[in-house]
């Protein structure tokens, strides 16, 4: 299992170390890969948080609760999770890419900065040791991970 | 980039897994992805709204 979690979170670690690199990518081309890396860094989590449930609940519940804001709800009305902000945010970046006016740029900027904000909130749980020690290579990669370009 | 990223790195991609190698190429990449790669992407986006991980469970008692 933890085999499958580190090649989980491979690609996570790949994209960081591409955007801290700062490569010379168009803008679509930057949003695509950040949409593209946000989605892997939440599969990583709300795997990474599945598979250690019961030490990560002992240790701090907010990890499960950050968890379940990603996850699916059965529930048309429900605030939006980790896959509709996803959609959402790779929409943006399709219409920016189709029709690049400055106000489709500014939403697409828009949508990945709070898709930012997800992943700065889940990285926030990689801070105490205790979290970090149930798989170091995940912790590193969620330190590290910066996807707005 | 840090050695130790570049080794892991390393690791994952000489373990030969083609997944692993795809997402590669698709996040490193200069260029706009192509029409196959978007729907490869969009394709993750079905998938996660399937995975056993995705769906919400409740707290532990």
């Amino acid at each position: 299992m933890k085999q499958t979690l580190r090649i989980s979170i491979l690609p996570l670690l790949i994209a960081l170390a591409v955007f801290q690199q700062g490569c010379a990518t168009t803008i679509v081309g930057k949003g695509q890969q950040s949409v593209h890396a946000a989605a892997v860094s939440f599969d990583g989590f709300v795997t990474f948080e599945k598979n250690n449930r019961a030490a990560l609940w002992a240790i701090n519940p907010g990890v499960k609760h950050a968890a379940d804001k990603l996850r699916r709800r059965d529930c048309e009305t429900c605030d939006p999770n980790g896959v509709k902000w996803l959609e959402s945010s790779w929409h943006l970046v399709e219409v920016y890419r189709t029709n690049r006016t400055p106000e489709n740029k500014a939403n697409m900027e828009t949508a990945l900065a709070v898709i930012q904000d997800l992943i700065d909130e889940i990285s926030n749980y990689f801070l105490d040791p205790h979290v970090a020690a149930l798989d170091p290579m995940t912790a590193v990669t969620y330190k590290k991970t910066k996807i707005v370009p | 980039m840090d050695p130790a990223t570049i080794l892991l790195i390393l690791k994952g991609l000489l373990s030969g897994i083609p997944l692993i190698a795809k997402e590669y190429e698709l996040l490193t990449k200069k260029d706009e992805y192509t029409d196959a790669e978007r729907a490869e992407v969009e394709a993750l986006f079905a998938r996660y709204k399937l995975s056993p991980s995705w769906q919400e469970e409740p707290d532990p008692t």
